[in-house]
Parts: structure tokens; C-alpha cells; sequence
């Protein structure tokens, strides 16, 4: 079987930046399997190692599970700044190399496509949180004089349903603004859906969980955007947290995959 | 290319983004035909279960957690 991290430009028969010594599992090697124009970096896993059987026995251990996913990531990182790449979803294996040329050569238009959709960018992730406690209605309408006291009371209901609605309005408008400000100069931009709190575990509410592909000689500019999003956040109560630079995980090209499906934890 | 000033968060918050997007993005390569040639789709989809609970990815965080030196390779990614 072959456990495969990322597609690369190809190096060329003698090129390429030295690969990682080791991959998915520690004793694992990494190796460039040139195909149809790019590079497939990948790792031989031997029979036994990430079968079923393997798997179904470690399923249940996260720390094995977030090791191997680190180790996924280690690789794809130590390729970033060397060649294009396009990080592939994490748990890809091939039955072979034969498997693997297949794949790689049926989608090859689309694979230089992608590559060239990522050169000289870096990915990086912005997610905005606001700490604002949904507010209850205001209770002017308490002591008012009024037609009774039941009317009153779904007056105040009225009141506190709109004022909930107005407070989600703008935080929807805060956010689709800001990943539009940061959607700019990016070459590519897309909205994913918030982390739950139980994930992110920051105080406030993330209305935005946005990911941009920034060219590289536009990051200067595209940070000072940024900035200038920061800047105004006292006002607006917000707080951005960058994150990155990432492999371009987001900008891989949907329609390669016949199987792309819904992601997890994102949308 | 240069690698840019360390990110502003948390390992934590950067280990949660890098399951959303390791696990949740990326590129699929393979079809249908591949899946079910290799036999080996319990690995993705094995996996994709594991961190979709809410509980396991908690479980994670905190395994993350118990040794910094690891968020800390994290956050060079």
C-alpha cells in the first residue's frame, strides 16, 4: 500500500527538495513518485501496518489517531515553500503504485490546473470572535402605563425577539464584511463553517471561520487589511485570530475528487 | 520562501483548524473504483468518524495538550 500527503509540482528526474525521513508511521519512509507531469509524495506502507485490522484496533486511541495526523501535516509542511502543493486528505491510501499512476494521470489536467491555482500563495485561516453575551431586551416597557398587564407582557416579548434578531443581523453583517475586506486581495476565499465553542474554547462566539489563499507579494498588503479590520474592533467588539501560513487544505480544487464529499467540522 | 512571523493563537485553536482542514479539506483523489479496489476506505472513513465526535476530538485536544513541545511543532505548521 502507498499512504499519500500531498501532490507537488514535478521536480524533474534529478531534482527536488530532500524529503522528510520519516512519514505517517515513524519507521515509515517518504518518497516522489513522478506521474503524468507532477509528484506524488508518498509513503510504502507495508502489508499489515494500515489495514482494516490495524486501523480497527487503534480507532478507539486518539493519541494514535492525533499522532498520525500530525505526522500527515509534518510532511506536508516540511513540502511548502519548496514546490507547489496541494495537501491531500488526510487517511489517503493506494492499494499500489499502479493504483496510484492511475489516479494521478486520469486527473492530471486538473491536477497542473490546481497547482497552478496555489503557486506562490500561502493559505491562512482568520476566524472572528465577538464576546457579546446575547443580550436580553431592554425592559423599558416594564413600568409603561398600557392597556393591561398582558399586553405588556408580549410587548416585551416582541421587544426582546427583535432585539435578538438585530444583534444576530449584525453579527452576520460583521462577518460577511470582513471576509469580504479579507476576500480582496486574496486569490481565492472561502467562508467554513464556525467552530463550536467546545472546539475553539476562546470566550465569545466565532462568527467567521475564513480561510484565504494570498499570494505571496501581496501579503504585506493583505495583512494590513487586517489590521485595519483589528483597528476597528474596539468598536465593534470583535477580535481576529490569525492563523498560518497553512498549506493550501481549502484551494485544492473541489472537482478533482470524485469523492469529495462534506467536510467534518467544516463546511 | 521565507516562513512568516508565528501565527497568534493557541496550540489548541491551532490543532482544531488543523483537523478542519486535514481532515475536513483537502484534495480526494481517489473515485469510487479506487475505494472499493483498495479495500482500505476504513482508514478515511474510520478516521473521519473518530474526529467527527464532538468527544474524541475533545479527548485529542487534551492528549494535545499534556505535552506543549507538541503544540508547539504544531504551530510551525
Amino acid at each position: 500500500m502507498l499512504y499519500a500527503y500531498a501532490v507537488t509540482d514535478d521536480p524533474g528526474p534529478e531534482g527536488g527538495a530532500p524529503l522528510p525521513r520519516s512519514g505517517i508511521l515513524p519507521e515509515l519512509g517518504v518518497e516522489r513518485i513522478r506521474e503524468s507531469g507532477v509528484a506524488v509524495i508518498a509513503s510504502p506502507v507495508p502489508a499489515g501496518l494500515l489495514d482494516a485490522e490495524a486501523i480497527a484496533e487503534r480507532i478507539n486511541d486518539p493519541e494514535w489517531a492525533r499522532e498520525r495526523v500530525l505526522a500527515h501535516q509534518a510532511v506536508v509542511t516540511a513540502l511548502l515553500g519548496t514546490a507547489a502543493v496541494l495537501p491531500l486528505k488526510f487517511g489517503t491510501l493506494f492499494s499500489g503504485t499502479a493504483a496510484l499512476r492511475a489516479t494521478i494521470e486520469t486527473r492530471r489536467t486538473a491536477l497542473a490546473e490546481a497547482l497552478d491555482q496555489v503557486r506562490g500563495a500561502r493559505e491562512w485561516g482568520v476566524q472572528l470572535f465577538v464576546r457579546q453575551p446575547p443580550q436580553a431586551a431592554p425592559h423599558a416597557a416594564a413600568g409603561r402605563a398600557g392597556p393591561g398587564a398582558g399586553a405588556a407582557f408580549f410587548q416585551r416579548k416582541r421587544e426582546a425577539r427583535a432585539a435578538e434578531q438585530a444583534a444576530a443581523a449584525a453579527l452576520d453583517r460583521l462577518a460577511a464584511d470582513s471576509h469580504a475586506r479579507l476576500a480582496r486581495r486574496a486569490r481565492a476565499a472561502v467562508m467554513n463553517r464556525p467552530q463550536p465553542a467546545a472546539v475553539h474554547r476562546r470566550p465569545g462566539e466565532m462568527v467567521l471561520n475564513g480561510a484565504y489563499l494570498v499570494a505571496e507579494q501581496d501579503e504585506a498588503a493583505w495583512r494590513e487589511d487586517l489590521a485595519a479590520l483589528e483597528r476597528e474592533a474596539p468598536e465593534t467588539g470583535a477580535d481576529y485570530a490569525l492563523t498560518g501560513p497553512w498549506a493550501p487544505y481549502n484551494f485544492t480544487g473541489g472537482a478533482l475528487g470524485a469523492g469529495a464529499g462534506g467536510g467534518v467540522g467544516s463546511g | 520562501m521565507a516562513v512568516a512571523e508565528p501565527p497568534r493563537t493557541s496550540g489548541d485553536v491551532a490543532l482544531a483548524d488543523l483537523l478542519d482542514r486535514a481532515l475536513g479539506k483537502g484534495l480526494v483523489l481517489w473515485g469510487e473504483a479506487v475505494i472499493s479496489v483498495a479495500g482500505v476506505d476504513l482508514v478515511y472513513v474510520g478516521l473521519k468518524v473518530l474526529v467527527a465526535s464532538t468527544d474524541t476530538a475533545e479527548r485529542m485536544r487534551r492528549a494535545g495538550t499534556s505535552d506543549p513541545t507538541r503544540s508547539v511543532a504544531l504551530r510551525d505548521g
